[in-house]
């Protein structure tokens, strides 16, 4: 299991540097010289020169990819930013507890949501439930989420006053937004969870369940659910790693000065440090979050967990068979 | 008797499927309202009352009434007119990307299936690259480079969804490479595109054509999603995120504005949506409850 992880891990970086090379190379050949646009017109082409030398931005690409990198990987220094020149790297950690509280609360409400009207739905297959939470599912997925967003804003924040409106101050503002989240995601994962729960409802071990008269409930969580879990937890992981990214719009509609929020600013102010800095920090917490639900699907499933020590085991015995030979 | 069941044999897939998906009332729903959309949006310059740019600041933040259905907006432009205008470039672009990207994405994934060993290894590893940004991350990203405009929201949502339509089509084009048919093309010394393009890929199409019908549904919610930020489409154009997004301001007193967009872009994704499920249980019988 630990040759696993660590097998996993080291596939994570060349991705890594992939994004990272890729969002590097996508800011440095975007149109328009950043020195002449934080120093403004009147700057000389002196100051220009210096303040481009300050940033490296004189020395070739390659060689500005490969400092960069260097300084991400031996003191975790994402650059400088060019509008407020403070570091990328404090200003990364400042944002970034915001939107993983956000992204967690949606998991939670989308995960027990999700999960539970999906086991009500399958049970109820074919039957008027089944069709009002289906309605409800397609609606919750053809929601765009900044629509949404502004629906609970106009209905529990200005018409019901139950919560802020926007902003970000305490436990009370969390709820709209992530509220808004959630239901986009608790409409997917009981998509997910009611069609695995109706995969698994016909198996033969069910039917045996049944027939020496196990009570429902243990046959609905006990065999049905524990081995419908899988899609499941591929759908809860890609969750949480979209919540992470999406939680872009929805702090833009909320007013929630979170990592998309200074994204999306850094973006319009043509700060490219900062936004380099940011995409690449979420692209790193969804591909941790993937590995995540990988390997909690060894937890999960004995059978995975056992191929994991099958295989290595096989390489074992291979490799001694070589060294004997 | 013994003729129509000889009609019946001869019946086409095409046709085959379209009695399945016709037998589905909350599928032909979704493709009604599609239908509808899109003649209402090919015929804006027609059915509209107003021009969609038609200013009159007198006007200004009427509620919706008899004389603008959806009312008016902070530049007294009618929103029902914006609506029909918007919605042509809404559903333009969420179309051309989202076929532009299905074909790429099924060329790369054919490529990549077909061919193996290495040549798999090299796209597929250039795309778990792609993969490892969400797809809404992703298309901002782009957009962050090539800067705004229609085309660059089509630009930023084609490459940001390519990706997901190559490891789509992989999957089964590489079950199906190693059947006996495959096998026999290449037996009778057939070209390489002539097996993909006749042997190969009719056999995939039904999950394409699925995931081409959502994928526009998709790919108009996330252009949408570009505009809301001010990076998509923009302003004077009245596209239906950059509409939502120039209403916002305006959410605490003229609610109307919001819901009106919002309305437009839910209803199609949701009839896409639709569209999309019906035509996978009308496609492949297996997928029935």
């Amino acid at each position: 299991m630990l040759r696993y992880l660590l097998k996993r891990l080291l596939a994570l970086i060349p991705v890594l540097l992939g994004v990272a090379f890729l969002i590097f190379t996508m800011m440095y050949f975007t149109p328009g010289d950043p020195a002449a646009m934080v120093l403004g017109d009147q700057a000389s082409e002196e100051q220009l020169n210096e303040w481009r030398a300050a940033r490296d931005l004189d020395k070739p690409f390659l060689e500005q990819f490969g400092k960069y990198i260097w300084g991400i990987v031996s003191q975790g220094d994402f650059g400088i930013s060019y509008k407020t020149g403070k570091n990328v790297t404090s200003a990364l950690l400042e944002r970034f507890p915001t939107t993983f509280v956000l992204a967690i609360a949606t998991c939670v409400i989308a995960m027990v949501l999700g999960v539970l009207l999906g086991i009500l739905a399958a049970n109820h297959q074919g039957t008027w439930i089944d069709s009002v939470l289906r309605v409800f599912g397609m609606a919750g997925v053809s929601m765009p989420i900044f629509w949404l967003g502004l629906l609970m804003i106009l209905w529990f924040a200005v018409d019901l006053k139950w919560f802020p409106v926007s902003g970000w101050y305490g436990p009370k503002y969390l709820v709209l937004p992530a509220l808004t989240m959630g239901l986009t995601f608790t409409a997917s994962l009981m998509r997910t969870t009611r069609s695995s729960m109706l995969d698994c409802i016909r198996q033969d071990y069910v039917i045996t369940a049944r027939a020496k008269g196990q009570k429902e409930r243990v046959i609905t969580y006990h065999h049905v659910f524990r081995n419908a879990l899988i899609p499941i937890i591929t759908a809860a992981g890609s969750a949480f790693g979209i919540a992470l990214c999406g939680a872009v719009i929805t702090e833009q509609v909320f007013s929630i000065p979170g990592l998309g929020n200074l994204m999306v600013n850094a973006i319009t102010t043509r700060d490219y440090p900062l936004v380099r800095g940011s995409v690449l920090l979420l692209a790193v917490s969804f591909s941790l979050v993937n590995l995540l639900v990988d390997l909690l699907y060894a937890c999960v499933d004995p059978r995975i967990k056992a191929q994991f020590a099958g295989k290595s085991l096989k390489k074992k015995k291979a490799r001694e068979e070589a060294t004997h030979e | 008797m013994s003729k129509e069941k000889l009609q019946i044999k001869r019946r086409s897939m095409f046709g085959e499927v379209m009695v399945r998906f016709l037998r589905k009332p909350i599928a032909v729903f979704g493709a009604v309202i599609m239908i509808v959309v899109v003649a209402l949006c090919l015929l804006a310059p027609v059915i509209a009352p107003y021009d969609y740019d038609a200013q009159d600041i007198t006007r200004k933040f009427t509620e919706p009434s008899q004389e603008f259905i959806c009312g008016t907006d902070n530049l007294g432009r009618d929103i029902f007119s914006r609506l029909l205008y918007g919605g042509r470039i809404s559903l333009m672009v969420g179309f051309v990307s989202a076929s532009v990207a299905a074909i790429l994405g099924v060329i790369l994934g054919a490529i990549a299936a077909f061919y193996g060993k290495r040549t798999d290894n090299i796209i597929m590893r250039i795309l778990d690259v792609f993969m490892a940004l969400p797809q809404t991350l992703l298309a901002i990203a782009i957009s962050a480079m090539i800067g705004t405009g229609i085309k660059g929201a089509i630009i930023a949502v084609t490459v940001a969804t390519i990706p997901r339509y190559a490891q789509a089509v992989r999957g089964p084009i590489l079950s199906i490479r190693n059947q006996e048919f495959v096998e026999a093309a290449f037996a009778i010394d057939a070209k390489d595109s002539r097996i993909v393009l006749r042997h190969i890929l009719p056999n995939v199409l039904s999950p394409i054509i699925v995931q081409v019908t959502m994928g526009v549904g998709n790919a108009i919610t996330m252009a949408a999603s570009l505009s809301f930020l001010g990076l998509g489409v923009q302003p004077p154009y009245p596209e239906w995120g950059a509409m939502l997004s120039a209403a916002r301001v305006y959410i605490l007193d003229h609610a109307y504005m919001v819901t009106f967009p919002g309305v437009a872009i839910a209803l199609v994704v949701l009839a896409l949506n639709l569209m999309g499920d019906g035509l996978r249980d009308a496609m492949d019988p297996r997928w029935k409850d």
